[in-house]
C-alpha cells in the first residue's frame, strides 16, 4: 500500500494508533528521519523494511535515494561511505547478513559517522533458522555502535529517531545500531502511535556534520591508515569516551522525547522494581513475557520484579548496579549462547555488580535459543532457583530453559530425521 | 481471546488472522497478531496467531493455549510436524475446513472439546470461482466465533483487502463470501471466554490472580538438563527425500501427470526435480513419486513437449 493511502487511512486514530509490524514501524522512523539514503539488500526477517522503503521513495512518498547493493559488505560500505559524504544514512539487515558485513561495521564505527542500522534478530547458522536469538546483535557488541533494544513496535519507530539524534550529538558521533526481534516484532503488528512529521522533524533536526563530509569545494580523506599504535590507541579509545558521553546525552534525548510525545525510555526499564525481592534481567520483545511471569508471581504474593536492558552499548553498568544492588536474588535471562561461557550479557551484568558491596547472588540461565518460547513453567522454574539462591542453596547455573516435554518433541524429530532410537 | 490458524502456504492464513485482528481493532479492542513459519513455500505448513484484549497484551510469539483454532486444511491434522491440536483443552473450539462431518471428525481426533466443521472450500469456490478467498472466509468465520459483528468482521476484511490488488468483481465476491461465511459461523455457539482476565473480552471474567500457570509438576512441564550426545546423533543432518514418518506428497495441490505420449524422455524433468521425487522407470520414462512430490510443478513448466497434464488434489 502507498504510504499516501497508509496515512489517510490512518486519519481520526492517531491515539490508538494502528496496527504496524516492527519492520513497518522501523520503516516509518526511517521515513520520519528524513533520511538522505538508503542502500539495501534483502534478507529474511528484514526485508520487509527495505520493500515498504523501496516503495515509498518510488511513489516519491520519501526523498531518499534507493539503492541495492550487492552483500550487506557493499551495502555496509555504501552507507559508510554515504554518511561520510555527509549524508543522513538509513540501513537495515538481520543475523547472517550482520555478518557477512562485519568487518564494516568496525571500520565505519572508526569513521565517527552517526548512521542508523536496524538489525532485526535472527539466530546465527548452523542449523539455519528464521527466529530470533540475540548473537547476531551481541556478536557487534565490541564493534564501537551504540546499540538500542526494542521491546514493542512502538519502540522500534521512536529508537530509530533517538538513535539519529544520540548518534549525531556532537558529544557522541557514532553509527547506531538498533534491534528488533525476528517474527516477535518484525513479523508482529500491534497498536503504532506514528508522529507527526513535523513533530518528529524538530525533535530531529537535519543533519549538520562538520568533521566528516566530502564535498567538492573540500577534498578529505577519512580513516586513513595510521601505521601507529600511538595514534591507533588515540582514535580507538576516542570511541570509548564517546560511548560514555552517550550514557549521559541518551537521558537528556529521552527527557525530550518524553516531553514531546509522552513516551519515556531510560537506558534501563525496571517494572515493579520498587519492592522487588527476585529480580529477571531481559531484553527485547520477550521481556514483554518476562513482565506477565512478574505480574503473575506477584499476584501469588511473590515480591517479583524485572529490569529490563535496552541500551547496551554503552553499558549502563552504574544504572543496572543501581537497579540491582540489594535485592534477595537476581536471574540474567540471556537469550544467546558463548558456547564454552554461558551467557552474554550475565557477564556484564556480574562485573557491573561486582565492586558493589551489596550485590546479590546472580543466577545465569539461557531461554529463547532460536526464538524457542519460554513458557510460564520455566519463568516459575526460574523464580524457584531465585529463592533458592536467596536461601543460600547452590544452584545450577548457567541453565538451560528446557521441559521435559520439550525434551521428547526433540526425541521424535531426531527420529523423523532418521537417526534411530536414543542411544 | 486467543486464536490461532493453522494451514498451508497459499491458504492464506496469515491473511486470515490479519482480517480478524483488523475487525478487532476496529471494535475498539487491542491486538497482536502474527504469523511463523519456515522458509516461505506453497504447500509447507504455517502457523499464524491472533491475541485479541480489551487492555495491552502482554504475551509475544506462538499461542500455546489457544481459545479458538482454525484449520484451512484437514489433511494437517495428521501431519506429525504440523501438530494444530497442540495444546487444547476440553474448552477450546476448533474449527475445521473440511467436506467431513464434524461428529466423524471428532471421533477421529482425540479432541475433547467442541469441533464444528463445514466445506468452506466449495463455498469460496461457488462465490469466488477460484481458491482464493480462504482467507476471508476463515478470517470472518473466526471473527463470527469470537463475537465480533458483522460489520467489524466487514471491515477487517475491507482493510486487509485494501494491501491486495484486487479487481472491483473480485472485491465485491469477496465481500459476498464474507457475508456468507459470517452467517454460518454465527449459527454456532460463540467461543468460551479464556479462563485468564488478561485476554478476557466479557467484563465478568474472573481476576488474573485466581489463575494458576500449568499446575505444578504437570506432565512435561518440569525442565530438564540436557546431557551430551554423540555427534552421530546430535548434529543438524538429515535423510533426503521423505524419512519413514514424513511424506511430503501432502503439501501438494496440483497433482503433474505424465502423458506418456507426448513423453519423449528427453529427461529434462528427471534432472530438474528439485525434491529427486522424478526417477526412470526401465523405459527410462520418468516417474514420479507422489509421496514425495510436493507440487512445485518445475516439471509441467520446463517439460519441452509439454507432456505433462496437472490435476487438482482432491482430499
Amino acid at each position: 500500500m502507498s504510504r499516501a493511502a497508509d496515512l489517510e487511512r490512518a486519519a481520526g486514530r492517531h491515539e490508538r494508533g494502528r496496527l504496524l509490524t516492527g519492520n513497518a514501524a522501523a520503516a516509518w522512523g526511517a521515513s520520519l528521519a528524513d533520511v538522505d539514503y538508503i542502500p539495501a539488500f534483502p534478507i529474511t526477517p528484514q526485508t520487509e523494511i527495505i520493500e515498504t522503503l523501496a516503495e515509498w521513495v518510488a511513489d516519491g512518498d520519501i526523498a531518499a535515494r534507493f539503492v541495492t547493493l550487492d552483500s550487506e559488505h557493499s551495502m555496509l560500505s555504501a552507507a559508510g561511505a554515504a554518511a561520510a559524504a555527509g549524508a543522513r544514512v538509513f540501513t537495515a539487515t538481520s543475523s547472517q547478513g550482520l555478518l557477512y558485513g562485519f568487518e564494516m561495521l568496525y571500520a565505519i564505527a572508526g569513521w565517527r559517522v552517526p548512521l542508523v542500522l536496524v538489525n532485526v534478530s535472527r539466530a546465527l547458522a548452523s542449523p539455519i533458522t528464521l527466529e530470533a536469538d540475540h548473537n547476531d546483535i551481541l556478536a557487534a557488541r565490541d564493534s564501537g555502535f551504540l546499540q538500542l533494544h526494542a521491546e514493542t513496535c512502538q519502540e522500534v519507530l521512536d529508537s530509530v529517531l533517538m538513535a539519529y539524534r544520540l548518534a549525531e550529538d556532537a558529544r557522541v558521533m557514532l553509527p547506531a545500531l538498533v534491534n528488533l526481534d525476528g517474527f516477535t516484532l518484525s513479523f508482529t503488528r500491534e497498536p503504532v502511535v506514528v508522529p507527526e512529521a513535523a513533530a518528529a522533524a524538530e525533535f530531529l533536526p537535519p543533519y549538520e556534520p562538520n568533521h566528516a563530509a566530502i564535498r567538492g569545494d573540500r577534498p578529505m580523506a577519512q580513516g586513513p591508515a595510521v601505521l601507529s599504535g600511538l595514534a591507533y590507541s588515540y582514535f580507538r579509545y576516542q570511541q570509548q569516551l564517546a560511548q560514555l558521553n552517550a550514557l549521559e546525552v541518551h537521558e537528556e534525548i529521552a527527557a525530550e522525547f518524553a516531553a514531546r510525545f509522552g513516551r519515556r525510555y531510560g537506558l534501563v526499564e525496571p517494572f515493579e522494581l520498587d519492592d522487588a525481592e527476585y529480580v529477571l534481567v531481559m531484553s527485547n520483545a520477550f521481556a514483554t513475557k518476562g513482565k506477565e511471569a512478574v505480574e503473575r508471581l506477584r499476584s501469588r504474593g511473590l515480591r517479583a520484579g524485572l529490569l529490563r536492558l535496552r541500551v547496551l552499548r554503552p553499558f549502563p553498568a552504574a544504572a543496572i548496579a543501581d537497579a540491582l544492588e540489594g535485592r534477595m536474588a537476581v536471574a540474567v535471562i540471556d537469550q544467546n549462547l558463548a558456547p564454552g561461557l554461558g551467557g552474554i550479557t550475565y557477564q556484564e551484568v556480574a562485573a557491573a555488580l561486582y565492586d558493589r558491596p551489596r550485590r546479590p547472588p546472580l543466577l545465569s540461565v539461557i531461554g529463547g535459543l532460536g526464538g524457542k518460547d519460554i513458557s510460564d513453567v520455566e519463568f516459575d522454574a526460574v523464580f524457584h532457583d531465585l529463592r533458592r539462591a536467596a536461601a543460600g542453596e547452590s544452584v545450577r547455573s548457567p541453565r538451560l530453559l528446557f521441559t521435559q516435554a520439550e525434551q521428547e518433541r526433540m526425541q521424535t524429530l531426531l527420529r523423523i530425521a532418521g537417526k534411530g532410537a536414543k542411544p | 481471546m486467543r486464536v490461532r490458524f493453522h494451514g498451508r502456504g497459499g491458504q492464506g492464513m496469515k491473511t486470515a488472522s490479519r482480517i480478524l485482528g483488523s475487525a478487532a481493532f476496529h471494535a475498539g479492542l487491542v491486538v497482536q497478531d502474527s504469523p511463523v513459519y519456515g522458509a516461505e513455500r506453497r504447500g509447507a505448513p504455517v502457523a499464524a496467531f491472533t491475541r485479541i484484549a480489551k487492555a495491552a497484551i502482554r504475551e509475544r510469539g506462538l499461542i500455546a493455549a489457544p481459545d479458538l483454532i482454525v484449520v484451512a486444511d484437514e489433511t494437517l491434522l495428521f501431519e506429525p510436524t504440523a501438530m494444530p491440536l497442540a495444546g487444547c483443552s476440553a474448552r477450546t473450539v476448533v474449527l475445521i475446513n473440511t467436506a467431513t462431518d464434524a461428529a466423524a471428525l471428532q471421533e477421529r481426533l482425540a479432541h475433547l472439546g467442541r469441533i464444528e466443521s463445514a466445506d468452506f472450500t466449495s463455498l469460496v469456490f461457488s462465490i469466488t470461482h477460484t481458491l482464493v478467498g480462504l482467507s476471508t472466509a476463515l478470517g470472518v468465520a473466526a471473527a463470527a466465533l469470537v463475537g465480533l459483528s458483522l460489520e467489524e468482521s466487514l471491515a477487517g476484511v475491507a482493510e486487509e483487502l485494501a494491501h491486495a490488488t484486487l479487481s472491483r468483481a473480485a472485491y465485491e465476491a469477496n465481500e459476498r463470501l464474507a457475508q456468507e461465511a459470517y452467517a454460518l459461523a454465527d449459527a454456532w455457539r460463540a467461543v468460551p471466554e479464556p479462563l485468564d482476565a488478561s485476554l478476557a473480552l466479557a467484563a465478568e471474567a474472573a481476576p488474573t490472580a485466581l489463575l494458576a500457570a500449568a499446575p505444578a509438576g504437570a506432565p512435561g512441564t518440569q525442565l530438564v538438563e540436557l546431557r551430551f550426545e554423540p555427534p552421530a546423533r546430535a548434529t543438524p543432518t538429515i535423510c533426503v527425500a521423505n524419512t519413514p514418518e514424513r511424506s511430503t506428497g501432502s503439501w501438494r495441490q496440483f497433482r503433474p501427470l505424465l502423458q506418456r505420449d507426448l513423453c519423449n524422455a528427453c529427461w529434462t524433468c528427471f534432472v530438474l526435480c528439485p525434491e529427486g521425487a522424478i526417477a526412470l522407470d526401465e523405459h527410462e520414462f520418468p516417474l514420479i513419486d507422489y509421496e514425495v512430490c510436493k507440487g512445485c510443478l518445475v516439471c509441467v513448466h520446463e517439460c519441452p513437449t509439454h507432456a505433462f497434464a496437472t490435476e487438482k488434489e482432491v482430499r
